[in-house]
């Protein structure tokens, strides 16, 4: 069935690659599903349905040669408005940029394009990645497709909400302090974010210079992996161990979890902080872990508001200084909560921000030694289940009850796994964190959990079409 | 003025200073409510991990994310 397909990059390759659909196919329903249901949703704030059908046309057309360029060819997919593509406006969700049409592609369009991916269309964020569902802004913000009234996360918001409504099975966002984790986590999908640098951020509006990295929404960690693969940078393709298998693209990934050993950051979830629904579900995952075969043991590391604290001295700092002469000239050009995030970084003095770096320094260092002792780490990824997305205050104080951002002072990979739902109806995620440059450990991780929990999660509003 | 009122007075200040120079004097209230409780906030030292080293090197770049290794 051609919408279970748009729910899985790997399905839509294998059928595209024996012919048992075709691009333009799955193109248009995408199209279709996208015209169904993001008046609900506001996923999009573009859709270029011409375009998108002419490239997967042209795919098409490769396939009948015989020439197929991997699994992302001919599968569509969407990208966060603050990326570029060539001729189309980067409108990073703002009035500010609501004139800005990109001279060329970004480094990640690029190898999307090269690859025979179909871009379908852009997607909603936060204003210039930051704040928080606004109001106020030219475009409407994303809803939650488990429930429209709550928020979706962000600020790959729109991303996360077209892979979970089934409108493409691909959604590309950033993530700087858990930006593509959390919509993965609220909306019950996969997300993640890999080392820091290992996919090219160039033609990426920046939000914080130091922590932004590149990030992939995905209903599944087998699509995760095939779509990563990829997109590495050179660097990070000679330093990330592959195989030479496009559809299974790092060594290990379905060896299961037996013998992986595993740590439980206990200081990312501390008791007092964690709902006890979602403290409960990770406890159940990670029994899930051990009963599959992995060794799981406590990891010791900071306390999580030593790494929150940091990265958030860090992000303010640098997001003011890339905004700084537009909040003096055009300052009731923004929306009131991006403005307010954005001009907070010029409170930081900057022995303030130096003594954040320093600290970061000693967090990689204090990660990497507790990491010579475990495969990966695992914790909670919000502490807290999403609330109305009109609540602004409970809205502000969820933001900060999460364990995403310490993967940002750090630069590892982390990913988002699905791991229930709630009684309210609202999806629960683990997250998982890795060693630089060992995603293939991380995916092999993940990969075990999603198949030892055997769910599927569909929200109410993808099953009822 | 009593020491309390005192260092008040300095602190409001101090952040009239900061709006000035960034250019930013003419804030609604609201806005400017937010930044000053964000300024408050930075009197606060910044929470240091255990065996934390004064003169550890700052992470200035990407160098180093990755492998754990800052210069």
């Amino acid at each position: 069935m051609i919408e279970d397909m748009l729910r899985s990059v790997a399905a839509c390759a294998r059928q595209i690659r024996a012919g048992g659909i075709s691009s333009v196919e799955l193109t248009a329903a995408a199209l279709d599903r996208i015209g169904s249901s993001d008046a609900r949703l506001n996923a999009f704030l573009s859709v270029d349905a011409e375009s998108a059908l002419a490239a997967a046309r042209a795919c098409d057309a490769d396939i009948g040669r015989g020439e197929w360029r991997g699994p992302l060819h001919g599968v569509p997919y969407a990208l966060k408005d603050i990326i570029d593509v060539a001729g189309q406006r980067t409108s990073c969700h703002s009035r500010i940029r609501m004139d800005h049409i990109a001279r060329a592609d970004a480094e990640v369009v690029s190898r999307l394009r090269q690859a025979g991916a179909i871009l379908i269309g852009k997607t909603a964020l936060h204003e210039f990645a930051t704040g928080g569902p606004s109001f106020d802004l030219p475009w409407p913000p994303a809803r939650n497709p488990w429930d429209p009234n709550i928020h979706p996360g962000g600020s790959s918001s729109g991303s996360a909400v077209a892979v979970a409504a089934g409108m493409v099975p691909l959604a590309l966002g950033t993530d700087t302090a858990g930006s593509v984790r959390h919509p993965a986590t609220v909306c019950g999908i996969v997300g993640i974010k890999p080392t820091y640098d290992a996919i090219s951020l160039a033609g990426t509006f920046p939000l914080s210079y130091s922590l932004d990295c590149m990030g992939l929404l995905t209903h599944g960690v087998l699509d995760s992996a095939v779509t990563l693969a990829p997109l590495l940078t050179a660097e990070a393709a000679r330093r990330i161990r592959r195989t030479s298998d496009p559809m299974a693209p790092f060594p290990g990934l379905e060896d299961g979890l037996g013998g992986l050993r595993i740590g439980v950051i206990e200081a990312f979830q501390p008791e007092s902080e964690i709902d006890p629904e979602i403290g409960a579900a990770t406890a159940e995952a990670i029994r899930a872990l051990q009963h599959a075969g992995a060794r799981v043991r406590p990891l010791r590391l900071s306390p999580l508001a030593v790494y929150t604290e940091c990265g958030k001295t860090i992000l303010q700092s640098e997001a003011y200084s890339i905004h700084a002469a537009w909040l003096r000239a055009r300052h009731a050009e923004y929306g009131r909560r991006g403005r307010r995030r954005l001009a907070a970084g010029l409170t930081i003095p900057v022995e303030r921000y130096i003594r954040a770096q320093q600290v970061r320094a000693h967090l990689i260092r204090e990660y990497a030694a507790a990491m010579q002792s475990f495969d990966v780490a695992v914790c909670a990824s919000s502490l807290a289940f999403a609330c109305r997305i009109d609540d602004e205050a409970t809205v502000d104080r969820t933001y900060d009850r999460q364990a995403r951002t310490p993967f940002n002072v750090l630069g590892t990979p982390a990913i988002s796994i699905p791991i229930g739902v709630g009684k309210a109806g609202l999806p629960m995620a683990l997250q998982i964190a890795g060693r630089p440059y060992d995603e293939p450990t991380l995916l092999r991780a993940a990969r075990g959990l999603e198949q030892a929990l055997g769910l599927s999660l569909t929200p109410p509003c993808a099953a009822s079409r | 003025m009593s020491e309390h009122a005192a260092g008040e007075a300095r602190s409001a200040a101090a952040f009239a200073a900061l709006l000035d120079r960034a250019g930013l004097l003419d804030l609604d209230a609201g806005d400017r409510a937010f930044l000053r409780a964000a300024f408050d906030r930075t009197a606060s030292p910044l929470p240091i991990p255990e065996g934390f080293d004064e003169l550890q090197r700052p992470m200035t770049a990407s160098a180093g994310l990755q492998d754990g290794s800052p210069s």
